[in-house]
């Protein structure tokens, strides 16, 4: 007699299921910031990059250029031959990642591969994100000349992480350099 | 003696990071902040030091990642060295904390200073120490002068504590340690011969961080007795604020150039404490109770007598064989007379609030419901970890 009432009344049945899951859901509401690692976000691992190769001035056609993204051990590589202008460009490159406690090592960095030789025309790397405006704005526009030697730029830092430096080594230069707080020749 | 300002400390341990994996055209450290480049050198072509670590996989396969890179001194430093070991990398394959953080079955080694030290440490000390020694004879045999500096985070930390006391027996001259997150190392009689023998040691925490919490006694931070820096206050246990970069981020919190700028507090490792079963209600989970019931547990031991065969036994045993003991000698402290047994309630009252359990009543002192209690207590304290642990696989 009682299962076949219970039966007849599915729906506040499931409704007191549900409330009571959604008792239980929200009681653990205190552990819900420390447990947000369970969500996946979206990480920007790269902006749209262009750029022009140049050698003793003269744009460079045909040349490969590399761009390696880091996040930890997965690295993504993407490749671009320059156009007769020397022109190149990447896509911005956005991948969905866990959070984690631990710290993870992101690196970005552009190459140019000639036959078996490879120069590196550009580099940064941090801990967790590279998304910064400092660094987003540089690879805007750039223009790398082969024969400059390697510098040192020191970014202008992001004003809610203080402590985070960020510096990157290139042999370019960039067309809006307001974020380059001092550049120099790497020793 | 120089000694590193805490942002530059954390820039070092913070760049090491950069060193476990090479680029297409090597290993590079990248731009480094100024105030390192004005004042240190670093030479990668003949890479980083590299060392083995993780779980058997890793070990078997002998999987080498770089681990330390050593820098020399110029300017205000000339002279100085600087050793940097990088944190802990997180993945399925390279479980490098996961033996200390989830397995309760924690190993001894005998160290390099003949105390006992975590088993999973010194393996991966072990594996590097070669290669460290190869790069800093030249550079420290000629040169007793100068100031050692070893840096680290998280996993680095603990593997800085190990080489600056090892680069302290071996080479003599003046060491200096600086931790950020850095987990416990060894039992008493390390954290004691290690606060005699490295100059000065700035183990810097977060508050809320519990990597630092673990192991859990009879593991002892060092200095023995002497300060600890807290860049940032925080109740509750939060095993983001652990981070060298995100929010706090020892990076940020150690941007400063002086170390009177950073709050000091001195832990006396085990102050008298004896806690009441009717006040069990204060406690919660936070660094402050998990210290709190550690000086009360050892209290109890203390006065009774315990103290010596029990510290005697963690020596030897592995901690579930350990935690058995401590149960029966709890159970049998309890029966010597009424006020021990109100000591045990009180302690194993706080333990439940403590692990979220505040509706259960210690109504027996039995071995098992100790145990049970001792069980629930470092569940409670190893829970947020080990489910950001599991999270990555």
């Amino acid at each position: 007699m009682r299962t076949s009432n219970v039966w007849r009344k599915p729906l506040p049945l499931l409704a007191a299921a549900l409330s009571f899951l959604v008792f239980i859901v929200f009681s653990q509401q205190v552990n819900a910031d420390m447990f947000s690692w369970f969500k996946k976000k979206e990480l920007q691992l790269s902006p749209t990059v262009q750029g022009q190769i140049l050698l003793h001035g003269q744009p460079v056609k045909g040349i490969t250029v590399l761009r390696d993204l880091n996040y930890g051990d997965e690295l993504y590589t993407d490749r671009q031959v320059t156009g007769s202008d020397g022109h190149f460009s990447f896509p911005a490159k956005n991948i969905r990642v866990k959070d984690s406690m631990f710290d993870t090592d992101v690196r970005h960095g552009l190459f140019v591969e000639q036959g078996s030789e490879i120069t590196r025309i550009f580099s940064i790397s941090n801990l967790n994100t590279l998304d910064f405006k400092s660094f987003n704005t540089l690879l805007k526009n750039m223009t790398c000349e082969l024969s400059n030697p390697e510098l040192g730029y020191d970014l202008e830092p992001d004003p809610a992480k203080p402590g985070v430096y960020l510096g990157a080594i290139s042999k370019c230069s960039f067309a809006d350099e307001s974020v380059v707080t001092n550049k120099e020749i790497v020793e | 003696m120089n000694t590193l300002t805490p942002q530059m400390a954390s820039q070092l341990a913070n760049a090491a990071y950069r060193i476990r994996t090479a680029e297409r055209t090597g290993y590079s450290l990248g731009q480094l902040p100024p105030q390192i480049t004005k004042n240190f050198s670093f030479d990668l072509s003949n890479g980083p030091v590299q060392g083995v670590s993780g779980g058997m996989f890793s070990r078997m396969l002998n999987r080498k990642t770089g681990f330390a890179v050593i820098g020399q001194g110029k300017n205000q430093y000339h002279g100085d060295t600087v050793v940097a070991v990088r944190g802990t990398y997180m993945n399925w394959k390279t479980a490098e904390l996961r033996d200390v953080v989830t397995d309760l079955h924690f190993g001894l080694a005998t160290g390099d200073n003949q105390t006992r030290i975590h088993a999973g440490f010194n393996k991966v000390f072990q594996s590097i120490k070669p290669v460290l020694a190869e790069n800093l004879d030249p550079l420290l045999r000629a040169n007793a002068k100068g100031t050692v500096h070893c840096v680290g985070h998280s996993l680095g930390g603990a593997l800085a504590h190990l080489t600056a006391d090892w680069i302290k027996h071996k080479y003599g001259g003046k060491v200096c340690l600086y931790t950020f997150g850095a987990p416990r190392v060894g039992l008493t009689e390390f954290a004691k011969k290690t606060t005699a023998s490295v100059d000065k040691h700035f183990r810097c925490v977060h508050a809320s961080d519990p990597i630092p919490m673990i192991p859990v006694w009879p593991f002892i931070h060092a200095p023995f007795n002497k300060q600890e820096f807290v860049l940032s206050p925080g109740m509750m246990i939060n095993p983001f604020h652990h981070s060298m970069e995100s929010n706090p981020g020892y990076i940020n919190t150690a941007n400063t150039h002086s170390w009177e700028h950073v709050a000091q507090q001195t832990n006396i490792n085990a102050k008298s404490v004896v806690l009441r079963y009717a006040e069990r209600h204060r406690a919660s989970y936070t660094t402050y109770w998990a210290l709190r019931i550690t000086d009360a547990l050892v209290t109890i031991l203390k006065k009774a007598g315990q103290l010596p065969v029990i510290m005697a036994a963690a020596g030897i045993g592995t901690a579930l064989t350990f935690y058995d003991l401590l149960a029966r000698s709890m159970e049998h402290i309890a029966k010597i007379s009424v006020e021990f047994a109100d000591d045990i309630k009180g302690l194993l009252g706080h333990m439940l609030v403590f692990a979220g359990k505040v509706t259960t009543a210690v109504t027996e002192l039995t071995a098992r419901f100790i145990r049970w209690v001792f069980d629930a207590t470092l569940g409670a304290l190893y829970r947020s970890v080990r489910l950001a642990l599991e999270n990555l696989e």
